[in-house]
C-alpha cells in the first residue's frame, strides 16, 4: 500500500510554518518562518497576517523542494482550524482552499491542540503519558482517559508562556529566537530567589496575579540594585514551573499514569524538562520532551495530524474549511469610561487601592446586578434642622443649648431627610445570601441538645423581637426606653450640636438599627462567670 | 489580470443605513481561476454583517465584489482586510495553478 503523503500548513500565531509529512511519522520537510518583534513589544494579528502572506507561498515551495515531492504526490492537504488569532489562521486556510481546487486535493481540518500531543507522542514514541501542554497561548494537563483526552487542569488566566513573553517585555529582552529562550539563557545566571506568589488552585494554576506582582516588584528592585534581571528570570521560571510540575503530578496520581509528555513551545524549556525529569523518576516514571523542532508549532504537526485522520475517512468540505478564532478567556471588567463590560485576561489587580473614588457618583444600577429601590422624591418646603458632629474644642456641653424640642424622641427627626435606604433593614438591603443546602432539614433549629443554662440564654435572646421601623419600636417599651437612653446619652457626652442646615448641603442621614448584640465570646464569658459565682442554672 | 476599483460613498442615492458603499471587479481572463477565487473567499462570512455587506460574483472570468457599509471607517477596515486576501488567493493561483504535469523543481528560494 502506498504510503500516505500529506502537506500541512500552520499559522495560529506568529509563525508560519509547512510540513510534509507521511503517514508512518517521518518528516520529509518542515521549513518555518518567525514574526519577530522588536524587544518590549508583543505580536499584534495584524502585522502577524502580513507577516504570514509574505512568506508562505516562497514557505509551500521549499516544502515542497525539500521533501522532493510533487503536488500529484500528495493525499491531502491540512491546516490550523484554530485556536488561534483570526487574521493569521485565514492566510494557511486561504491557501489550502486554493490549492485543493487546483490540485483537486481533499482538506482536513486540524485542531491546533491536538497536533501538539499526536505531534509529541510520535516523535518520542510515548504510549499513555499526562500531557503537559504548555505554550504562549494555552497551559494544559491533558490524559487520555476512559477513550477521550481530558484536561485535568489548566490556567485560570493566561497561560505560561504568555506569562514568560509579557515579562521579557518588561524586561526588554530580544524576541529573537523566542523571550523564552532568552529567559532561560538569563535564569542560568541568576543567583538570588526572590519570593514570587504561587498560585495553584486545586488542579489549575494562575498566572496573572504573579506577573503582575513580579512587573511591580521587577521594576522597583532593578532601580533599587536588589537584584539583577537574571534573578527574576531565575525566580519566574522556578515558581512558575514548580506550578506546573505540581498540577501534572496531581494529574498523575489521579488517573494513575507514570510517564509525562510535554509539548507546546515552552515545553522545550530544558529547566522545565528537568524539574518534571526528577518528580517523574521519583514516581519511577519516564518523562518524554522533544526539541524545539517539534515543540514550538510547526507544519509537520499539522501535517501528521490531520493525515491520521485522513486515513481514517475524515475530510473537510471546501465550504466547512473555516478558522475558529480562540475564545478569549479573561476576566469581565467594567470600564467606568464607557460604562461597558468586556472581557479581558490582561488584568492588573491592585490591592491596595479602591477602584471607586469617593468623589465620583456612579449609577449603582449600572454596576451591580439588583434592582434599586428609588426613595421616596419629597422635598423639604423649610430649612431642615440636623445633628452637627460637635466640635471638639468647644467645651464643656450644656443641655441649656440645646432646644427644648430637641429632646430625645426619635419621630421628631423628620422622614424626608433619611437617606434612600433608610426605610429598609440592612439585611434587605443586601440581598440574601442563599445556601443552597437542598435538604428540609437544614431549614429547622433544634435546641433540645443545649445545656440548660445556655438553652435559657439563647432562647431569652432569641425571644428579644428585631423590628425594622422606628414608629413600630416607639410602641415597645423596651426598645422606646432604650432610644431615649440612648439620645439622652448623646446629649450629656456633647457629641452633637442641633443646628440649622446650612445652604447648599444635604443631610446624611442616620436610623434606628434594632439588634441584640451577641457575640459568642461574650456568651462564653456569661457562662464562665455563671460558673465562677456559682450562679443557679435556670 | 486587471483591477478596477470604484467607490461611491453617496449617501444620497441609497438608503439611509448602508451609506456607504464600494465596487472591485477583478479580471482574470479565465473563468476556472475566478471560480476558485470566489470559493475559496466566499467561505469566510463578514465578522460584523450588521456593519458590512459583501456579496460576490463571477462572470466572464471576472470576479466582481461589491461592499456596503453603514460608516466610511468599518467600510474601509473590510475592503482593506479583503483586498489582502484577495491578493493572496490570487498569487496562490498564479504560482501553483500551472497544473500538476508541468511540475518541475524549481531551486529552493533563500
Amino acid at each position: 500500500m502506498k504510503n500516505l503523503i500529506a502537506l500541512g500548513f500552520e499559522g495560529s500565531a506568529n509563525k508560519i510554518g509547512i510540513g510534509v509529512v507521511t503517514l508512518d511519522g517521518t518528516i520529509l520537510s518542515n521549513p518555518r518562518h518567525t514574526y519577530i518583534t522588536p524587544p518590549g513589544q508583543g505580536f499584534l494579528p495584524r502585522e502577524t497576517a502580513q507577516h504570514h502572506l509574505n512568506h508562505v507561498l516562497p514557505l509551500v515551495r521549499s516544502a515542497l523542494d525539500e521533501a522532493g515531492v510533487s503536488p500529484a504526490q500528495i493525499d491531502c492537504l491540512c491546516y490550523t482550524k484554530g485556536p488561534g488569532m483570526g487574521a493569521p489562521l485565514q492566510v494557511s486556510a486561504i491557501v489550502v482552499r486554493v490549492l485543493s481546487q487546483l490540485w483537486k486535493k481533499p482538506i482536513v481540518a486540524v485542531n491546533h491542540c491536538v497536533a501538539h500531543i499526536e505531534m509529541g507522542r510520535v516523535v518520542t514514541g510515548a504510549v499513555d503519558p499526562v500531557v503537559l501542554y504548555v505554550s504562549g497561548g494555552n497551559t494544559q494537563v491533558i490524559a487520555y482517559s476512559e477513550g477521550r483526552y481530558r484536561i485535568f487542569g489548566e490556567t485560570i488566566d493566561i497561560a505560561v508562556g504568555n506569562c514568560l513573553d509579557r515579562f521579557a517585555r518588561v524586561l526588554t529582552l530580544s524576541n529573537d529566537p523566542s523571550p523564552g529562550y532568552n529567559i532561560e539563557q538569563l535564569a542560568k545566571k541568576g543567583e538570588q530567589f526572590i519570593d514570587i506568589p504561587y498560585v495553584v488552585k486545586g488542579m489549575d494554576v494562575s498566572f496573572s496575579g504573579l506577573l503582575s506582582y513580579i512587573e511591580a516588584t521587577a521594576v522597583e528592585k532593578l532601580q533599587n540594585n536588589e537584584c539583577t534581571p537574571a534573578d527574576l528570570c531565575y525566580s519566574l521560571q522556578e515558581t512558575v514551573f514548580a506550578m506546573l510540575v505540581e498540577i501534572t503530578e496531581r494529574a498523575m496520581a489521579h488517573c494513575d499514569k507514570k510517564d509525562v509528555l510535554i509539548v507546546g513551545g515552552v515545553g522545550c524549556n530544558e529547566r522545565l524538562q528537568e524539574m518534571m525529569r526528577v518528580m517523574c523518576s521519583e514516581r519511577s516514571g519516564r518523562l518524554f520532551a522533544t526539541d524545539d523542532r517539534y515543540c514550538i508549532d510547526n507544519g509537520a504537526m499539522i501535517a501528521y495530524t490531520g493525515l491520521l485522520a485522513y486515513a481514517h475517512g475524515a475530510t473537510t468540505p471546501l465550504e466547512e474549511s473555516t478558522f475558529t478564532q480562540r475564545l478569549q478567556k479573561g476576566y469581565r471588567c467594567y470600564s467606568s469610561e464607557t460604562h461597558r463590560y468586556f472581557l479581558s485576561a490582561d488584568v492588573t489587580f491592585f490591592e491596595d487601592s479602591p477602584f471607586f473614588s469617593t468623589s465620583e457618583s456612579l449609577p449603582i444600577s449600572e454596576v451591580l446586578p439588583f434592582p434599586l429601590i428609588s426613595p421616596p422624591d419629597a422635598v423639604p418646603s423649610r430649612p431642615l434642622q440636623i445633628y452637627h458632629r460637635h466640635h471638639r474644642v468647644v467645651v464643656p456641653p450644656s443641655l441649656a443649648e440645646v432646644p427644648a424640642d430637641s429632646l430625645p424622641i426619635p419621630s421628631a427627626s423628620p422622614a424626608p431627610a433619611l437617606p434612600p435606604f433608610a426605610g429598609l433593614p440592612i439585611a434587605l438591603r443586601k440581598g440574601n445570601r442563599s445556601t443552597r443546602n437542598p435538604h428540609p432539614i437544614y431549614n429547622f433549629l433544634s435546641y433540645h441538645r443545649l445545656s440548660s443554662p445556655y438553652s435559657a440564654f439563647v432562647s431569652a435572646i432569641s425571644f428579644v423581637s428585631l423590628l425594622k421601623s422606628t414608629p413600630e419600636a416607639l410602641s415597645y417599651p423596651g426598645w422606646r426606653q432604650a432610644m431615649v437612653d440612648e439620645m439622652t446619652a448623646l446629649h450629656s457626652n456633647g457629641i452633637w450640636d442641633l443646628i440649622v442646615l446650612p445652604s447648599g448641603k444635604s443631610t446624611v442621614g442616620c436610623r434606628w438599627v434594632y439588634t441584640v448584640k451577641v457575640k459568642i465570646a461574650s456568651v462564653r464569658l456569661l457562662l464562665s462567670m455563671a460558673v465562677m459565682r456559682s450562679w443557679p442554672p435556670y | 489580470m486587471e483591477a478596477v476599483a470604484s467607490r461611491t460613498p453617496d449617501a444620497q442615492t441609497l438608503p439611509s443605513e448602508w451609506g456607504f458603499s464600494c465596487d472591485l471587479e477583478v479580471d482574470y481572463e479565465s473563468q476556472e481561476i475566478a471560480s476558485i477565487v470566489y470559493s475559496a473567499l466566499d467561505v469566510d462570512k463578514e465578522l460584523h454583517p450588521d456593519k458590512v455587506k459583501r456579496q460576490m460574483s463571477v462572470s466572464d472570468g471576472k470576479l466582481s465584489v461589491h461592499f456596503e457599509g453603514v460608516e466610511a471607517r468599518f467600510l474601509r477596515a473590510s475592503f482593506s482586510a479583503f483586498v489582502d486576501v484577495l491578493t493572496l488567493a490570487t498569487k496562490t493561483a498564479e504560482e501553483f495553478g500551472k497544473g500538476m504535469e508541468s511540475w518541475h523543481h524549481s531551486p529552493v528560494p533563500n
